[in-house]
């Protein structure tokens, strides 16, 4: 490999850090790869809340699961926290809008030799998500949909 | 990473993809749920109920897992992007912190689905 390598030093234009700022297509671009700065501070959040729980766990009189639970109160429950929360939903909606659109890119679905038209796929990820979100919904706010259903 | 021939980025590329399908589809409910459990106490008893019975636990926490390769990942290829070239200290730094947080979650899940502390007393 030695043997082969060039000489020429060839002129690389310079690229300023700020590059993205000028057009709209690289700004949405770069928001789409910074929407991982909010989700990783949230998953961080949610390490936070088990470390307390499990130190909850680690105390010598061994209390009930729901005083357990409420260890994590005073992070989830604080306005700041909250108002972040917010901000870490727009981000994951925009993460999900923009990676269901790029994903007939990324993997092409063939049925026997066909190729399956792109929107199919993106609407079938769509519908994937709307019916996880009621299955979630069911699942965490069951309290608030007894009281619906009464 | 230590053979020149063979790249180790399918690995990450891999754990990207699952975390970034995992953040599109499950996530959104995961963080209104949160957003919700401010406000209530309710809520939040019941997010904690789940998340600490096994089998929803081992589902949440492999879905974190996979969030937090996923935005380590997407960090590590942004760096290009601000014109920071990365190199092997970045790599390490950068992946291994995505190793560190997944150990940690899967420790305190143990610690908290085994009652470890409580026969240790």
């Amino acid at each position: 490999m030695e043997l082969n390598k060039s000489t020429r030093k060839p002129y690389v234009r310079p690229v300023k850090a700020n590059w993205w700022t000028n057009k709209g297509f690289y700004i949405a671009y770069m928001l789409r790869e910074g929407t991982c700065i909010p989700i990783f501070l949230f998953v961080l959040e949610l390490l936070w809340a088990y470390a307390c729980i499990a130190c909850g766990a680690a105390s010598k009189d061994p209390m009930a699961g729901l005083q357990r639970i409420m260890f994590a109160k005073s992070i989830i429950q604080n306005p700041l926290v909250i108002c972040f929360n917010i901000l870490v939903l727009v981000a994951v909606v925009y993460h999900a809008i923009t990676w269901f659109n790029l994903m007939p890119k990324a993997q092409r679905l063939f049925i026997g030799n066909k190729l399956v038209d792109g929107k199919y796929f993106v609407i079938a990820l769509y519908a994937v998500t709307i019916l996880v979100t009621i299955f979630g919904a069911i699942c965490f706010f069951s309290d608030f949909l007894w009281l619906f259903l009464k | 990473m230590f053979r020149k021939d063979r790249s180790d980025e399918p690995i990450y590329w891999g754990l990207f993809g699952a975390g970034g399908m995992v953040i599109a589809i499950i996530m959104p409910i995961v963080v209104l749920a949160f957003i919700v459990a401010g406000f209530s106490d309710g809520v939040l008893a019941n997010i904690g109920h789940i998340a600490l019975s096994p089998l929803p636990g081992i589902v949440l926490i492999s879905c974190l897992i996979l969030c937090i390769w996923h935005c380590l990942h997407r960090i590590y290829h942004g760096l290009h992007d601000l014109t920071i070239h990365t190199n092997i200290v970045i790599h390490l730094a950068l992946y291994g912190l995505a190793a560190f947080l997944s150990l940690v979650f899967i420790v305190l899940f143990i610690l908290i689905e085994f009652n470890i502390y409580d026969k240790l007393s």
